[in-house]
């Protein structure tokens, strides 16, 4: 019984590990270059809103990661993304005058809240942590490696009134 | 965190990425940049990686090109496995994809941005007289395989797709110079500019001068044609604005006038002298109910074919009027819905007012469903109605054998591309695919009429209404691997094909003293089957390399009264082997690239016609080498030789090819 247990808490582990995770410049590059792809595209200085869990210490690795690629704008065609560092708890303001709001790993705790707030203010929503795409709880999902893997939660861009270029649509994978 | 991450903390801000500023045509550049690898639409009409595309396929990028020092495109698709190139002169190299090559090939559909760029009057492509130059190539793509459920007629054998940069998007400028042996001196310029933000222009023009080879002129009748000096002079200009937030509109002319020396359809050398002009114009938008494509094009032929003794005119016009929509539905089905109107005309055949002409009435449709994310399903259905029309007179009159009426001709036929694609891990891909391909008889096998009385005797040759189009059915299995420790990967391919109602040659009807009549008429059935391999990789960060291997056995089922007229069977070799080594050091680059082609029969005929028969080519081994130097920045000069181990060389059932050197100086800027 008690080994059942282990090994349910095992598959449990398994099911609920994001399927992929540890941000990294190729995701963050893959990201920059998807902004043109929204319509209408995201142009001009474009506010990033890192949401980070102080508490959680792969969530604040990932944000201070995402400060050193980002740094004072990352230049992507017509758009320059600009980060802003938000703790979790401070999302429903930190939001304000965001076009994207990029869910660090490891708030699988604070999907809804966060979720809530970037549907109010119609953010984009994007992570490296898949689980949070198949949760609806954000709206896109990038993976670099081994080759970029985009997957896009249909429902909950509708919910965020975040809509794709049709071509973009066609070459991505949407639930 | 990513290891990789701490080593671009800081620098970051510095990279630049292009996107597109609102994409409605296709933008190729942003979306390779954000996937990693090539786009393209030439598979199923939507746009996809080139790693998921349900159809053997390959991708020549703007690198590759340049790397080939090549000066035409068939120099570029010879290196691609699977493809047969027939060089018969300085100007005139003949493609065609898994076999069945023939001067004039008509079973290949060539476009340029989507525009059909093969002619008409012969369903040939003149690749020298195409209105783009190297330096404005974005990517070449190559469809092997039937696919006309998505392109239409003459993609029977398989689609070549030269995709160039966007006025809007893209920013090319370049000039090249060249000069070399067989007299060779070239020029070519390449522009995009802006007019404000939303219109965006790219202009081009180039131009050649040659001498064919010096060969030893056997034929005395071919003496006076190969003495010709080939030329070329081509310009295009495209203009592409941004109307609203989310349409776009385009519009394209290009003209071209090449002469040239080329081995005809009857396999003897004439000379050619052609005039292109087309003009084109596109609308894109993002709509609620897709994104959706309206394009209408003409394209103009004059093109006369002479030689001391003879002398024929083609005056062809093809209008084309076509509208897609591409929309998904839910998150696992993306449909393409189409229409097309084509009308095309042959006129004033024979110097008379004779004109043969067929409307063709288009629906289409592709479904895309994305089972799983291992499991892909593509299916596309077309079906083509044929109108066939003829007005003027017949040469000969009452001897000809048919009349205007005969021409009141209906064809209707269904194609279809299916493709199943597995991809059993991130790095295995297997795909199943069946394709059925319709090539409809050309303008000159429907309507061609050379007919005169010599005194008594009367000699008529006449194209026919009763021809059927060429059936082609494809079924292929192909299974592709990553291979990370080489950098590289595995392309491999098998497949059986089928052709049914094989074009054409011209069938006695009468034979007599007094008369030789005879009509153009298909001439049976041929298969195919085959294999392909390549493989590729990377040495360190400066070397590249690719062999491949292509195997191939075409058996024929023709009538007798072909005998001298087709023969794939023979011609088609049975095996090609190809090795390429690429080198990238700072400054300088280098390409070396071997191929050795197993020995053929080709027809071949003599300019009076007393003489067709088949000529052995012996199996070959040839080189093609490049150098270039990057003398300052965007300025490289470069040295490139083809069949550079021997003075010349015997390839085709023509006269020999010989050592071709080219020096160029490109710049851009």
């Amino acid at each position: 019984m008690q080994k059942a247990a282990v090994l349910l808490l095992a598959l449990g582990a398994l099911v609920s590990a994001p399927a992929w995770a540890d941000v990294g410049a190729k995701d963050v590059q893959v990201i920059a270059k998807t902004v043109g792809f929204t319509t209408p595209p995201l142009t001009g200085q474009v506010k990033v809103a890192v949401v980070f869990d102080a508490a959680a210490a792969a969530s604040q690795k990932d944000a201070e990661a995402l400060k050193g690629i980002l740094g004072a704008g990352l230049a992507a065609g017509a758009a320059t993304l600009v980060p802003v560092m938000v703790p979790v708890d401070q999302v429903e303001a930190g939001l304000d005058g965001a076009a994207i709001a990029f869910v660090t790993t490891g708030l699988s705790a604070h999907y809804d809240k966060v979720f809530a707030a970037a549907k109010a203010k119609k953010v984009l929503s994007v992570s490296t942590d898949a689980a949070c795409v198949q949760a609806g709880r954000c709206v896109m999902g990038v993976k670099s490696e081994p080759k970029v893997e985009i997957l896009v939660n249909k429902a909950a861009a509708e919910a965020s009134s975040v809509a794709f270029a049709p071509a973009f649509r066609m070459m991505i994978s949407e639930i | 965190m990513n290891k990789f991450l701490g080593g671009v903390l800081g620098t970051a801000t510095a990279i630049a990425l292009a996107l597109p500023a609102a994409a409605q045509t296709i933008d190729y550049g942003s979306l390779e940049q954000l996937f990693g690898e090539p786009v393209t639409t030439s598979a199923t009409g939507k746009p996809q990686r080139a790693s998921d595309a349900p159809v053997s396929m390959e991708i020549i990028s703007a690198d590759d090109i340049r790397r080939t020092g090549a000066t035409n495109i068939p120099d570029i698709l010879q290196r691609v496995v699977g493809l047969d190139v027939a060089r018969f002169a300085v100007s005139q190299s003949e493609v065609s994809v898994r076999g069945y090559n023939s001067s004039f090939n008509p079973r290949l559909l060539v476009l340029v941005d989507g525009r059909q760029v093969y002619l008409d009057h012969y369903g040939m492509t003149n690749w020298d007289a195409l209105p783009v130059q190297m330096a404005e190539i974005r990517q070449i793509e190559v469809v092997k395989g039937p696919n006309t459920a998505l392109f239409g007629f003459n993609a029977v054998g398989g689609v070549v797709n030269i995709i160039t940069y966007s006025p809007l998007y893209d920013d090319v400028d370049n000039v090249t110079v060249r000069t070399g042996t067989q007299g060779y001196r070239e020029g070519s310029a390449v522009t995009t500019f802006k007019l404000g933000e939303k219109v965006g222009v790219r202009l081009s023009t180039g131009g050649y001068n040659a001498e064919n080879f010096d060969t030893n002129v056997t034929d005395p009748g071919e003496r006076d044609t190969l003495s010709l000096s080939p030329r070329r002079r081509s310009l295009a200009a495209n203009v592409l604005a941004q109307v609203t937030p989310d349409s776009q509109l385009g519009a394209e002319f290009t003209g071209v006038h090449e002469r040239r020396t080329e081995m005809v359809n009857s396999y003897f050398y004439a000379n050619g002298d052609y005039e292109l002009w087309s003009g084109k114009l596109t609308y894109t938008a993002n709509t609620g109910i897709g994104l959706v494509e309206a394009t209408a094009y003409q394209n103009v032929a004059d093109v006369d074919a002479f030689t001391s003794n003879l002398n024929v005119a083609f005056n062809n016009t093809v209008r084309v009027a076509k509208i897609q929509d591409l929309f998904k539905v839910g998150t696992d089905h993306s449909f393409r819905v189409s229409a097309e109107w084509r009308n095309n005309q042959l006129k004033d055949i024979s110097g008379t007012d004779a004109k043969v002409s067929y409307d063709v009435y288009s629906v289409g449709g592709m479904w895309d469903w994305a089972i799983s994310e291992k499991w892909n399903l593509v299916n596309a259905l077309r079906l083509d109605h044929l109108r066939l029309d003829r007005s003027g007179p017949f040469q000969g009159g009452a001897s000809a054998p048919f009349t205007n009426d005969d021409y009141d001709r209906s064809l209707t036929q269904p194609s279809f591309n299916s493709g199943l694609v597995y991809k059993a891990t991130d790095i295995d891909t297997v795909r199943l695919s069946v394709a059925r391909g319709v090539g409809v008889p050309s303008l000159f096998e429907f309507g061609n009429m050379q007919a005169s009385f010599f005194g008594p005797f009367f000699f008529g040759s006449y194209g026919s209404p009763r021809l059927d189009p060429t059936i082609v059915t494809n079924y292929e299995l192909a299974y592709d691997r990553a291979i990370k420790e080489i950098g590289g990967g595995l392309r491999t391919s098998v497949y059986y094909q089928t052709n049914e109602d094989v074009r054409s040659a011209s069938r006695p009807l009468v034979s007599s003293p007094l008369a030789i009549v005879s009509e153009t008429d298909n001439v049976g059935d041929s298969k195919a089957v085959g294999a392909e391999a390549s493989l590729r990789g990377k040495i360190g960060s400066d070397w590249s390399w690719k062999v491949g291997y292509a195997f191939e056995v075409v058996k024929d089922d023709y009538e007798a009264f072909a005998a001298t007229a087709v023969n794939h069977e023979d011609s088609t070799p049975r095996h090609k082997l190809s090795a390429e080594l690429g080198y990238t050091h700072g400054k300088w680059e280098a390409n070396l690239f071997g191929q050795y082609i197993s020995s053929t029969d080709m027809l071949r005929s003599s300019s009076d016609f007393l003489t067709v028969g088949s000529s052995n080519i012996p199996s070959s081994l040839t080189l093609a080498a490049r150098v270039g130097y990057e003398i300052t920045e965007g300025v490289q000069l470069a040295a490139t030789g083809f069949n550079i181990t021997q003075d010349s060389q015997r390839l085709t059932s023509g006269y020999p090819e010989e050592r071709r050197i080219l020096f160029s100086l490109s710049s851009n800027f």
